[in-house]
């Protein structure tokens, strides 16, 4: 099989040296799936590919990309993913959502498309499609964002080690001196509001574009199309958080 | 160069943009109500048409943009990007394009080109472009001059895949060539590709283009979709293959699902079944050399 844009993310789920690295689904039904993929497996992680329910079994984390999410949720009834999908995230499954992706996490989409379908209603947010315009009023910015000590600089090498095995003694990077993030705004939609057990992470022009509760980190925007990782290294930390519990 | 602390339309936007469009369908439509159902199939996109390319190839004369009444018309009617294609070369149909705030503008050799030495230069531009290319020299030229996503030609309008299949194997072909050279032999390689040095040289390195690969040009079916998808395209147009079949609709659909599976063949195989008769579709030897759209561009 050819991968032309990332043959190095290839799903490694097999991977013989991945023992104990956490496994990340990656919604692959239509969308920006790859970018995800080169992050994920560079801080460590193993993907894999969902697109029918078997998929589902056994992740540790699942990401739901950008895209088109009337076309990803008519996919996903289509599919029969939507009830597993829904009952593996109500069961606590740590989720990454952008774009797209936040959209299909909401607890309500406030200007349903004509042809729209539900959202998974998973969090507690209410969204707005395409909030800035069109594609030319697609753009980027410097975001400050409130990171943990942890993921507070863009990573480089051992990013696993800290991110998801917690190793003592591993020096924390300062975070007076966190840099911003360069964050790409692409048909982005806008939260209109959300739920008390949400925290917002980052702003741009009073609007949250970037939000977290005990199982979900939401972005308005892409940090998969940069090369920092800090948006899921954070994530992954927080499916290591869960594994911990279980454990 | 520091970056300036809000921007748009650059490249990161513009490329961003195919990136979202990824594993999708981006269907021709010619009016609101087929822009409608293009939409209901689960097209990620719709490109907004006067004519499909069958028809500019049977009807003949020059094909130029389309009304901005009737793509704004489509652009009103759903919720997905609407793309829309100007004449290679004429960049002032472009422009009104840009003006107009269609998604993504396609500078496509379905139409009468405007200028047969010169694309247009893609960077002045905040509107996103694609362009089609034959090989990968073609291809690089094209992300020269600015082209944030390129798609094989194929031949449009004839319901017939070989065109497009030659193209992506051309194309991905030379980019596994290119990246077993080493770098001494790369800028022979540029010299004969015709293509930026640098690009070669990130080709080699990557080995992939700097911009996502989609193919158009006689998909008709769901197995045509599998198969370029298969053969490493990660997105499809379909021009004509739609709503000159017996019954639209089911085919949209069959379609999209085909490229969100296009290596579960059980998936495929489902897709495929009770659609009705696809579009007609012409051999090649049928078109004369200089009829081929599949020449245009330089």
């Amino acid at each position: 099989m050819v991968f032309l844009t990332s043959p190095a993310c290839e799903v490694n789920e097999e991977d013989a040296t991945s023992q104990g690295r956490p496994l990340i689904g990656l919604l692959a039904l239509q969308g920006a799936v790859h970018a995800h993929a080169r992050h994920l497996v560079s801080c460590g992680a193993r993907t894999r590919r969902v697109r029918l329910p078997s998929d589902l079994e056994g992740l540790d984390g699942i990401v739901l990309p950008g895209g088109e999410s009337t076309v990803i949720a008519a996919l996903l009834d289509r599919s029969g993913l939507r009830s597993p999908l829904q009952e593996h995230l109500r069961a606590g499954l740590p989720v990454l959502a952008t774009c797209a992706g936040l959209i299909l996490l909401s607890r309500e989409i406030r200007d349903p498309a004509r042809n729209d379908r539900p959202p998974l209603e998973i969090c507690d947010i209410s969204v707005r499609r395409n909030w800035y315009g069109r594609q030319i009023d697609s753009f980027e910015r410097d975001l400050l964002i409130s990171f943990p000590e942890s993921v507070s600089m863009p990573g480089g090498e051992a990013v696993f080690e800290r991110t998801c095995k917690r190793l003592p003694g591993i020096p924390a990077y300062p975070s007076s001196d966190q840099p911003s993030f360069r964050a790409v705004f692409i048909r982005a939609p806008g939260v209109v509001s959300w739920g008390e057990g949400i925290r917002v992470l980052a702003w741009h022009n009073e609007q949250p574009v970037m939000l977290r509760d005990r199982q979900a980190l939401m972005c308005t925007f892409h940090p998969e199309l940069t090369d920092d990782d800090r948006v899921h290294r954070l994530f992954l930390e927080q499916v290591a958080g869960r594994l911990g519990e279980r454990s | 160069m520091a970056e300036a602390e809000h921007a748009h339309g650059t490249t990161r936007v513009k490329r961003g943009l195919a990136e979202m469009l990824k594993g999708g369908v981006i269907m021709d439509v010619v009016t609101a109500e087929q822009a409608r159902i293009a939409e209901d199939a689960g097209a990620c996109a719709v490109m907004a048409l006067e004519r499909v390319p069958a028809d500019i190839r049977r009807d003949g004369g020059v094909a130029r943009m389309s009304d901005p009444l009737l793509i704004a018309e489509i652009m009103g009617a759903v919720s997905i990007p609407v793309m829309a294609k100007c004449r290679i070369g004429h960049f002032a149909e472009a422009q009104i394009l840009q003006e107009l705030g269609v998604d993504y503008v396609d500078e496509s050799e379905v139409l009468t080109p405007a200028d047969e030495m010169h694309h247009i230069d893609k960077w002045t531009f905040t509107v996103p472009f694609v362009c089609g290319a034959i090989d990968l020299g073609e291809a690089l030229r094209r992300i020269g001059e600015g082209a944030c996503l390129i798609r094989s030609k194929g031949e449009a309008g004839t319901g017939n895949i070989v065109e497009a299949v030659r193209h992506l194997r051309a194309i991905i072909g030379e980019i596994r060539r290119l990246a077993t050279l080493d770098s001494g032999e790369l800028m022979s390689a540029a010299k004969r590709l015709g293509a930026p040095f640098e690009l070669v040289t990130e080709v080699a390195r990557t080995g992939s283009l700097p911009v996502p690969l989609f193919c158009a040009g006689g998909i008709a079916t769901p197995a045509d979709t599998s198969l370029v998808m298969q053969l490493g395209a990660e997105a499809v147009f379909v021009g004509s293959g739609i709503f000159k079949s017996s019954d639209p609709a089911p085919r949209a659909t069959a379609i999209v699902e085909a490229c969100a599976h296009y290596d579960d063949l059980a998936m495929v195989m489902k897709a495929s079944r009770g659609l009705g008769a696809p579009m007609v579709g012409m051999e090649m030897p049928e078109i004369p050399t200089e009829d081929r759209f599949a020449g245009r561009g330089w």
